[in-house]
Parts: C-alpha cells; sequence; structure tokens
C-alpha cells in the first residue's frame, strides 16, 4: 500500500522516529504507547507539512508535539493503571537486563513532569539546552536547574548502582 | 566517559533496542485523518459564526410590525417589482398634470395584487399618509383607520375606502400601476368581510413597536425623511421629484385664529405661532373651532410660496387642546 507520503515526508519520519520512541519510552515507561503517540506526531508533523518543513527545527517542534501528548494521554491516567499492572512483580520475563532497564524507566517515570522533560529532552534526545527552553517555553538556566535536580533525584536511586558497577 | 555520557548512555539502553522503521502508511492515513478533521472543524466554525447571522438576518424583517419599503420607485414610474407575498412595495404616480406625484402601495396578499393611494381620506385637519400593517395585514393610519388589502373601508372614521389603482401584468415579475379608481363606500369590498373580525392590529398601533421618531410614513417614504424642513422653509424649499416638500414643525388650529404652522410656538396659553409663519391654504386657513388644538408632526406640502398650500399629514401627534398640554420635548 502507497504510504501517500511526499520523499521529504517520509525521509522525515524515518530520520526522527527512533528518537522520538525513545523519548517517549522513557518519558512515559510504556513502549507500546510511545510507538502510538510517536506515530500521532509524526501525523500531525505530515499533516500541517506546508508549516513544519519551512521551521528552523522541525524536529524540536515535533518533540514539543509528543511531549504534550504524552502530557494529555498521562493526565487521562490510563497509563498509570497500566505501569502498575506491568511492574507487577508476577510478569515472568524477568532477566537483569531487562530489570536494569524497568528500573531505569520507573525511576524516570517518578520524576516531576518538568524535571523528566528536560531530562529526556537534553539526555535523550539530545537536543541543546536552548531549544529545550524553548519547547519547554522557559529560561534556558531553569532547564538546567530542572535537569541537575532530575539527575540527582535519578543518582539517589539507580545511577549511584549503574555508575558504582563500571 | 564524563558523567554526561554515562547519563545518556543510561538513559539510551533504558529507552530500549529500538523499535524499527516508522510505519508510514499509518502515519499518512493519520495525518489524512487530521486534515480532513480539521477541515470539518474550520467548517463548523465558519457555520456557526454565520448561519445565526443568516437566521437573523431572515427572521428579524418577519418581526418588524412595519414593511421597511426602501426609497420609493422613481416617480412617474408606473412599473414596480411584485412584492413577496404578504408584503409591500411603494411607487409614485403622476397626478393630472404631472408635476406631482401621489405616493402609492402596492401589496401581494394571497397572490392578488393591489394598489391602492397611500394617502387617507379622512382627517380634520387633511390627508394622513397611509402605511402597511404586516402582522393585521391590512392598511391602517395612526389615527385609528383600517382598510382591507383592496383598500375597502374597515374601520374607523373614514365614509369609504382608499383611492385603488387598476394593476396589469407586466414583464419579469412585475406590474404596471394603471388608472386610478373610485373608492368603495363603507360596506363594500373585502372590508366588509374583515369588519369586526379580530386583526392583528395591535402591534401597529402600539407606539412601542413604531419606528422612531414616531413616523410610520418615514418608515414607508423614507426617501421624504432626506429633505425635512422647517414650515418657514417649507413655501421656500426646493421640492423632491414627487413635487412635495416635507416638513415638521407645530399647527396650531382653531381657537379663533387663523391656522398657521410653526417651528417653535409663540406661546401656550393662548396656543399661537409667531406672527408670519405660514398658513395653509383652503378650509384649514379659516378661523376654526373656538378650541385650539396644537399638532406636532410631519407634514407633506406642495411648496406654493409664500403660502403652503394642500399640506398633508405624515405623522403627526396633537399635543395640546385649547392650551393644556405642551410641546414634546427634544
Amino acid at each position: 500500500m502507497p504510504s501517500e507520503l511526499t520523499a521529504d515526508q517520509a525521509a522525515f519520519c524515518r530520520r526522527e522516529h527512533p528518537r522520538l520512541v525513545g523519548a517517549l519510552v522513557l518519558y512515559l515507561g510504556d513502549a507500546e504507547t510511545a510507538l502510538d503517540l510517536a506515530q500521532e506526531a509524526l501525523a500531525r508533523a505530515c499533516a500541517a507539512w506546508g508549516r513544519v518543513s519551512r521551521m528552523q527545527a522541525p524536529g524540536a517542534w515535533l518533540h514539543r508535539v509528543a511531549i504534550n501528548l504524552a502530557k494529555r494521554h498521562l493526565r487521562r491516567g490510563l497509563l498509570g493503571r497500566r505501569a502498575l499492572e506491568r511492574h507487577d512483580p508476577s510478569v515472568a520475563t524477568w532477566d537483569a537486563d531487562v530489570a536494569d532497564r524497568l528500573a531505569v524507566r520507573a525511576a524516570v517515570a517518578t520524576l516531576p513532569a518538568r524535571q523528566r522533560t528536560a531530562l529526556v529532552l537534553r539526555y535523550y534526545t539530545d537536543l541543546p539546552v536552548i531549544e529545550v527552553a524553548r519547547i519547554m517555553r522557559c529560561r534556558p538556566g531553569t532547564v538546567r536547574a530542572l535537569t541537575s535536580q532530575a539527575l540527582a533525584q535519578l543518582r539517589g536511586e539507580l545511577l549511584h548502582e549503574a555508575v558504582a558497577d563500571d | 566517559m564524563t558523567d554526561d555520557q554515562r547519563v545518556r548512555a543510561v538513559l539510551h539502553d533504558a529507552a530500549g533496542p529500538g523499535c524499527g522503521a516508522p510505519d508510514l502508511a499509518a502515519i499518512a492515513r493519520r495525518s489524512r485523518r487530521l486534515r480532513q478533521r480539521r477541515r470539518t472543524a474550520a467548517a463548523g466554525v465558519v457555520a456557526s459564526l454565520v448561519l445565526p447571522l443568516l437566521a437573523a438576518a431572515m427572521v428579524w424583517p418577519a418581526l418588524q410590525p412595519w414593511t421597511q419599503l426602501g426609497p420609493a420607485h422613481a416617480p412617474g414610474e408606473p412599473v414596480v417589482p411584485i412584492p413577496d407575498p404578504g408584503e409591500a412595495v411603494a411607487a409614485w404616480t403622476p397626478e393630472p398634470g404631472g408635476r406631482l406625484f401621489t405616493p402609492v402601495l402596492v401589496v401581494n396578499v394571497r397572490g392578488e395584487i393591489h394598489a391602492v393611494r397611500a394617502l387617507s381620506p379622512h382627517s380634520p385637519l387633511g390627508e394622513m399618509a397611509v402605511g402597511w400593517c404586516r402582522p393585521a395585514q391590512a392598511f391602517v393610519v395612526r389615527h385609528g383607520d383600517v382598510f382591507a388589502p383592496d383598500g375597502s373601508y374597515v374601520d374607523g372614521p373614514p365614509q369609504h375606502g382608499l383611492v385603488t389603482y387598476a394593476v396589469e401584468p407586466a414583464s419579469d415579475g412585475h406590474v404596471r400601476i394603471g388608472e386610478a379608481r373610485d373608492p368603495l363606500p363603507r360596506g363594500q369590498g373585502d372590508g366588509a368581510r374583515l369588519a369586526g373580525r379580530p386583526l392583528a392590529l395591535d402591534r401597529c398601533f402600539d407606539a412601542d413597536e413604531l419606528p422612531p421618531g414616531d413616523a410610520m410614513v418615514l418608515h414607508h417614504w423614507p426617501a421624504e425623511a432626506d429633505r425635512v424642513v422647517t414650515p418657514e422653509e417649507a413655501p421656500t424649499a426646493r421640492p423632491g421629484p414627487d413635487g412635495w416638500v416635507v416638513f415638521e414643525g407645530f399647527l396650531v388650529h382653531g381657537g379663533g385664529r387663523p391656522t398657521a404652522l410653526c417651528a417653535e410656538l409663540l406661546s401656550m396659553d393662548p396656543p399661537a405661532c409667531p406672527e408670519g409663519s405660514p398658513r395653509p391654504r383652503g378650509d384649514l386657513a379659516r378661523p376654526g373651532a373656538e378650541v385650539a388644538l396644537v399638532v406636532h408632526g410631519l407634514f407633506r406640502g406642495r411648496p406654493d410660496a409664500p403660502f403652503v398650500a394642500e399640506f398633508t399629514h405624515v405623522a403627526t401627534r396633537i399635543v395640546a387642546v385649547d392650551g393644556v398640554g405642551g410641546p414634546p420635548s427634544g
């Protein structure tokens, strides 16, 4: 079935999709929802392609849309219930790597929303501080403070162990 | 490895091994749905703004008791468009000699087209202009005269109906106003059938419902409102294309004095206009009854210097009788 996307749109989707899904997985702690919201954000970018393609940083716009979608999703409370089910100890798939991965996701998921946004956009998506500040509609100094607080909290919970293992 | 690099590595690891290629077909489908939804929403917003305005524009005229006719057709133009059902249009027909014109109302009631002279035969002080009352589907005069759509008498002091005109079909939804016909006496025509029946006249005689200025005729003949002068200016004013001058002021009649017209009263007791004020000709020029009557209103007159001859009330209100009462404020 033809995608009905232009070559530019398809290239944009292929380029942004992995980073977008990863950021949403970290933000939400749920890969399935992350994939769905990434698809929705990309669809919005394609629907408004005339405007998006002229932007200086269409990737940053895409992440802002995706984070907003994720926030709305979290507000609806569905994810909370599903996350509880997912972290149920009775779930069988429990090897060490998966356990670490889920622990980091869970720790990120416990961060306050703004700290989580700053951390994911800056350290996972690798957006410059100034771009993160624009997405979060705050000053760069605030982004630095938020990421610093987020890291402190994460270190307290698990990064300490990861660093110690090195 | 720096601390920042460690954080990045841990987060990338936590985000998972990757998710494969994006489903471009699904993204395209969602994108198409979004665009459709956006178009629908935009159409909805436009419709929600425009439809109420359209509905109001359609309903509002029907709620008004008086038909806003707009400027009458050119004087002497005997061909006018057929009015919408229940509505009226204004026209002017030439009087014998062709110098002056008479206002005519053409109405469409249940597909029958009637044309009447829009001046009532009754008034102790001259002719009164006739209006078309939509709720009653009848011609009315502020003093209480009521006529059926065919011009025949229904109610009020007049002894006969309105002068009517023959109406002949013309091309393209128009009618031609033909010869004048004598009015029917009381008890004949559709008026005899309507007499005594309840007609929705309330709104047309309710002062609150009247157009501003207490002048339903100005509502019917707005062209006249463009050139209202004072009685003192009337004798020398340049007449309109219909040959008449419209003026606003006081008519002082009776009290053993000659009838006079003026913009400002000299006194109320006894009611009097300043010396040299214009006087109408004819019966009204003679000293009237002992009781003095002061009428404030709009009048149409033939400018026949130095007097205003043969004038017609357009819209009037009796403001004082024998000095009791006073001119309207403002």
